[in-house]
């Protein structure tokens, strides 16, 4: 079997590695992101009604 | 000054139990990728390439686990008209979709080196997961693009259904017409599990799944906070 | 008035003829289907001669994508011309059973094409001097009809009512036809290679399986589809 440089050279699985990293964790912090973002934005909606109630 | 201690309690415990179950995850990965990259043997034919196995077929299965949750959410949403089917329907599919994305170019990466090329229209199983793809792209379009709630719900459920029958029929078109044209293919590649590949391999799935039973906790987070400020907002233009 | 309701048949039959009425009056679908595809096998011709220097290799696949974006078109007119008449709402009132409406969608559907197949097969033996008229290839292009039209139905119905029907139709139709488009493909290939009915006979059992499942599963769901 021929050998060319590729069969030894890992590059590949740390791209593999690296790039499911990034896509799984990086939506992840994508998602974590705009669940903060409602979670305020229904926090300070609510800050607003509980003020003007009498 | 939030009044509401319910709402303060249950936030307080949601970020609790979520912070600990994302550390757990992070660390669940972290244990995966060592077993995998240090503690694997190497494999005799493929040499270190055999190693992204470990990420690819984990993920296949979290892939087909997707649309079989798709799946059942539909028909369970079709026959109860609960919109909570519909909901984990929806994030099912994003799921799928993601996991799917990750075997598709881990298994690419994997067939270049081993193979010599990029792709193999010879291999069922890249092929399936490749129009698996299509389909549920498919159908978040059909989800983005609907009109009326109800409708879409009930039509996006339709087209997981449909989808999700079409997987094995597809599987095995595409496995009787490369008995015709034969070329290497990575199934022949992991047909003799041995104990040292399983252990990485279930540390591996462990691991991945955890993360995506993570991406799919915040995601219903999202969807119920996003309907509990729709809610709050309609209700007091009303109120 | 008769207080029964139609059988089932009869439904069907009276909603096919009228579809059948409606299109030998308009004449517009047939046609449409027939240049649409007469075009795709010109632009196959000089796209692929000079590359490939016998065009009759691809004859199968000009044949196949031919009838399938044929169907989009016939697919799209057929239901948005309904939502158009509001005949869909006057329809879906009527005490007709849903089933009804996918069944003679469904056989509307695959006359059309199978008319399509009897202009457009002729013409590609002659314009890519290709032999493609074989009895054998009647029962293949049944089923890849059928095939088509099933899954078809539904889905057009599907995207009826969202924004962007018809890029959305094909979109999602194709990935659901492929074991269809393969089956066929690949047994047209070998009836014009000249091969042995054992060599392809199982393709056509695959798509005939594909067809009685695919029916049968659309048929269950028809009636969420269409109700609103």
């Amino acid at each position: 079997m021929e050998q060319s440089i590729t069969d030894f050279n890992p590059i590949y699985v740390y791209v593999v590695y690296a790039l499911t990293w990034v896509v799984l964790f990086g939506y992840l912090y994508y998602l974590a992101k705009k669940q903060k973002s409602i979670e305020t934005q229904l926090q300070d909606l609510k800050n607003i009604i509980d003020s003007t109630k009498p | 000054m939030n009044k509401s201690s319910d709402g303060e309690r249950s936030i307080g415990i949601g970020v609790n139990r979520f912070t600990i179950f994302g550390l757990v995850t992070f660390i669940l990965v972290l244990i995966a990728t060592y077993m995998s990259l240090v503690v694997a043997p190497l494999e005799a034919v493929q040499g270190v390439h055999q190693k992204i196995f470990y990420i690819h077929v984990p993920l296949a299965f979290i892939a087909y686990a997707s649309i079989t949750v798709v799946l059942i959410a539909s028909i369970a949403f079709l026959t109860t008209k609960n919109p909570k089917w519909d909901r984990l329907a929806r994030i099912s599919a994003e799921i799928g979709i993601l996991s799917t994305t990750i075997v598709l170019f881990s298994g690419s990466l994997w067939g270049r080196p081993v193979w010599g090329a990029w792709w193999s229209w010879s291999d069922a199983r890249l092929v399936t997961t490749l129009v698996m793809w299509l389909i549920y792209m498919g159908y978040l379009m059909l989800r983005s693009l609907g009109g009326s709630n109800n409708q879409t719900a009930k039509v996006s459920s339709i087209i997981g259904i449909l989808g999700f029958i079409n997987v094995p029929i597809t599987y095995f078109s595409v496995y009787l017409w490369t008995y015709l044209h034969p070329l290497p293919t990575l199934q022949s590649s992991t047909e003799r599990p041995e104990s040292s590949i399983l252990m990485p391999f279930l540390w591996s799935f462990l691991a991945y799944s955890a993360v995506i039973i993570l991406i799919g906790i915040v995601r219903i987070k999202i969807e119920k906070s996003s309907d509990e400020l729709e809610t709050l907002k309609k209700q007091n233009q009303i109120g | 008035m008769s207080n029964r309701i139609p059988r089932i048949d009869q439904q069907v039959f009276r909603l096919f003829y009228r579809e059948l009425l409606i299109e030998f009056r308009a004449k517009e679908q047939l046609t449409t289907m027939v240049i649409f595809a007469l075009t795709t096998i010109i632009i196959f011709q000089f796209s692929f001669e000079m590359r490939t220097g016998n065009v009759k290799v691809l004859v199968p696949g000009v044949l196949w994508i031919s009838v399938f974006f044929a169907s989009m078109l016939s697919l799209n007119r057929s239901f948005s011309r309904d939502q158009e008449e509001n005949a869909s709402r006057g329809i879906v009132s009527a005490p007709i059973d849903p089933l009804s409406i996918y069944i003679s969608k469904v056989l509307t559907t695959t006359v059309f094409l199978c008319a399509l197949e009897v202009i457009l097969v002729p013409i590609i033996n002659v314009l890519l001097n290709s032999p493609i008229l074989y009895i054998d290839l009647i029962p293949v292009l049944l089923v890849g009809n059928i095939g088509v039209s099933a899954t078809g139905a539904i889905v057009a119905v599907t995207v009826a009512n969202t924004k962007s029907r018809e890029t959305l139709l094909p979109v999602i139709l194709l990935p659901l036809l492929l074991p269809v488009l393969l089956g066929c493909i690949t047994a047209t290939g070998a009836i014009i290679d000249g091969q042995p009915i054992n060599k392809y006979v199982h393709w056509v059992h695959i798509v005939a399986i594909y067809d009685i499942i695919f029916t049968f599963a659309s048929g269950l769901m028809f009636h969420f589809a269409i109700e609103n």
